[in-house]
């Protein structure tokens, strides 16, 4: 028997829409929202996520749940925290038997199939779990890797009748900024400053603060027990010690070296746009566009300087944070665009949704599905993440509250994030553009929102059913 | 038959196609910038990054790259390749940022213990 038919048959007795033959959720890693064509930036930026979006159903404030790749790839398939899932460092790994959005799919009778570019997405972390395939490009990879690889999973998909999940991905956006080898600076042309060269090196990155670079830094790595050496995650802390220092070596960036650093990022974004132009020509070239929904999204933002750090381990501010969510149907060509707070917590759920299967109970997102035409969604209207760094941060669009000092799955944690004070926790106004967040006081703080961003924090938290 | 003209045959079959040729030609529309249909070493110096040279991708020496002169480069060039050479010869230039080519300094990883789910050491207990 087909088996699109029992979920179609499911389906009509809903009244839910029909699930499309294929979904492709395509994360472009390292995505900043606010740097692509529908979340503000210019028209040249992501002209085909400025396509997507106008077909399609944009969520204006999503955020993820970590800023860092492994966490926020962990989180988006399982719909659980990262530290539901262990202890948030490198040695991260899912747990066996944790339901997945592609094991979920896979029980169900879809193909699954995952082309990733390597680095934190690689198999030894649990990522693979529930896909048929899942195909690893070289570390940190581009789409000019993986997006083929995806092509010809799709030529052979094609030829049968089941239904579908691809997961695709890329490093295209991620430091170093030199994907687009050929063209590199199609963004800067004609730089020839003292970062010319040092952009190739991803630990250049590492060494810039409030715009300088200090390129005597002292580095240090560790092994995780994965085998996998990773710079000491608590060098940003180290590089504001360094430039405490008055004889440590610095060179004060001009506007111009910044300027190149952040246009090779841009042509960095402007290429992954380019290659998910080819995944749609792809499709219909082959007749599955017309039955293809996409779903689009980043796992983490850029820090950009904006938080005086290039990279976006350091902080969980909007700009780390924030990401594209974008939901283009074959059978809606409708421009929505939702102002709610949602997560990527939200993802799986919805592509569940989508596919018209039941989410795990483990999953604690919402299914968005009742809102991608317009209405409300019913997430909780906070959005909580959680870094390497003892870091977590809660935000309802408009406020964001960080708290510091204990690793994010531990009790002390949550002492702290129940009783605020100035010396862990901070108050930001978020409501304007990413980098323009302002300092309040958390003493200030008005007890009414300050209770909202705690709760918000502690129930995400206990969402989990932790013991 | 002719063994040059079955060696010539057997080439072009093997010849590796570009899968996607429409990034290349993206790629060519923003690098030809006097719109001349190619994009010569002036234009080329402007858009692309300094350790790229021209002239590997000129195979016709003509100082011009045409569109499959660019689908070629996007052949022979792995984008893990390149990043690896770029770093190569920032760490040449510069030294390298750990001392030594493929060395480093080990961080000591705390001990790990039972997490309520399975997974390392809550250094100040579950929550």
């Amino acid at each position: 028997m087909n088996r699109l038919l029992p979920l179609l048959a499911l389906g009509v007795g809903c009244a839910q829409p029909t699930p499309p033959r294929g979904i492709i959720l395509v994360s472009i890693d390292t995505l900043r929202a606010d740097h692509t064509t529908p979340y503000g930036a210019s028209a040249g930026a992501t002209p085909t996520l400025a396509r997507l979006a106008s077909e399609g159903t944009l969520f204006e404030r999503t955020y993820a749940q970590s800023n860092e790749t492994l966490f926020s790839h962990a989180s988006l398939f399982t719909s659980q925290l990262p530290s539901d899932l262990g202890p948030v460092d490198y040695d991260l790994t899912i747990p066996d038997g944790t339901p997945t959005l592609a094991s979920t799919l896979r029980d169900a009778g879809w193909k699954t199939g995952g082309v990733v570019a390597g680095g934190h997405l690689a198999r030894v972390f649990g990522l693979d779990d529930g896909f048929d395939q899942y195909v690893e490009g070289r570390r940190w990879g581009s789409f000019q890797e993986t997006e083929p690889m995806a092509s010809r999973w799709l030529a052979d998909v094609a030829e049968g009748d089941d239904p579908f999940f691809l997961f695709l991905h890329s490093y295209d956006c991620h430091a170093p900024y030199t994907k687009p080898h050929v063209f590199g600076r199609m963004a800067t042309p004609g730089y020839d400053g003292v970062m010319l060269d040092r952009v190739h090196d991803s630990i250049t990155y590492e060494k810039i603060l409030d715009g300088a670079f200090y390129p005597d830094l002292p580095l240090s790595q560790l092994e995780n027990s994965k085998g996998t050496r990773i710079l000491t995650p608590q060098v940003h802390a180290q590089l504001a010690e360094h430039a405490r220092q008055p004889d440590s070596k610095r060179i004060t960036l001009s506007d111009t070296d910044l300027q190149f650093m952040k246009g090779m990022y841009a042509s960095g974004v402007l290429y992954a746009d380019l290659w998910l132009q080819v995944l749609l020509d792809d499709l219909e070239a082959r007749n599955m566009l017309d039955t293809t929904t996409i779903v689009l999204v980043s796992d983490h933002g850029e820090g950009l300087l904006d938080h005086g750090y290039f990279n976006h381990r350091d902080s969980l501010h909007d700009a780390a944070t924030q990401v594209p969510f974008i939901v283009w149907r074959p059978d809606s060509k409708k421009a929505v665009r939702q102002r709610e707070v949602t997560r990527l917590l939200d993802v799986a759920p919805t592509i569940l949704g989508l596919a018209g299967i039941q989410p795990p109970e483990s999953m604690q997102g919402v299914d968005l599905t009742g809102c991608l035409d317009g209405g409300t969604c019913g997430t909780p209207g906070t959005a909580y993440s959680e870094g390497v760094l003892e870091q977590i941060s809660v935000t309802d669009g408009t406020f964001r509250l960080t708290v510091t000092g204990a690793p994010a799955h531990t009790a002390a944690m949550d002492a702290r994030i129940e009783k605020p004070a100035p010396a862990f926790a901070h108050l930001w106004d978020a409501g304007g553009a990413p980098g323009s967040e302002k300092p309040l006081s958390v003493l200030e703080l008005d007890d009414t929102l300050l209770q909202r961003l705690t709760r918000g924090a502690l129930d995400a938290r206990s969402a989990g059913g932790t013991p | 038959m002719n063994p040059r003209l079955l060696l010539a045959v057997v080439a072009i079959g093997c010849q590796p196609k570009l899968e996607h040729p429409e990034v290349a030609r993206a790629l060519m529309a923003r690098a030809d910038l006097d719109g001349s249909g190619g994009v010569d070493p002036e234009e080329f110096q402007k858009v692309s990054l300094p350790r790229q040279g021209f002239a590997p991708y000129d195979t016709n020496h003509d100082r011009i790259l045409d569109l499959a002169e660019l689908e070629q480069a996007f052949l022979n060039t792995n984008p893990a390749d390149f990043q690896d050479e770029g770093r190569r010869a920032v760490h040449e230039k510069y030294g390298h940022p750990f001392g030594r080519p493929g060395g480093h300094t080990k961080g000591k990883r705390p001990p790990r213990g039972k997490h309520p789910r399975g997974k390392g050491p809550p250094p100040e207990g579950p929550r």
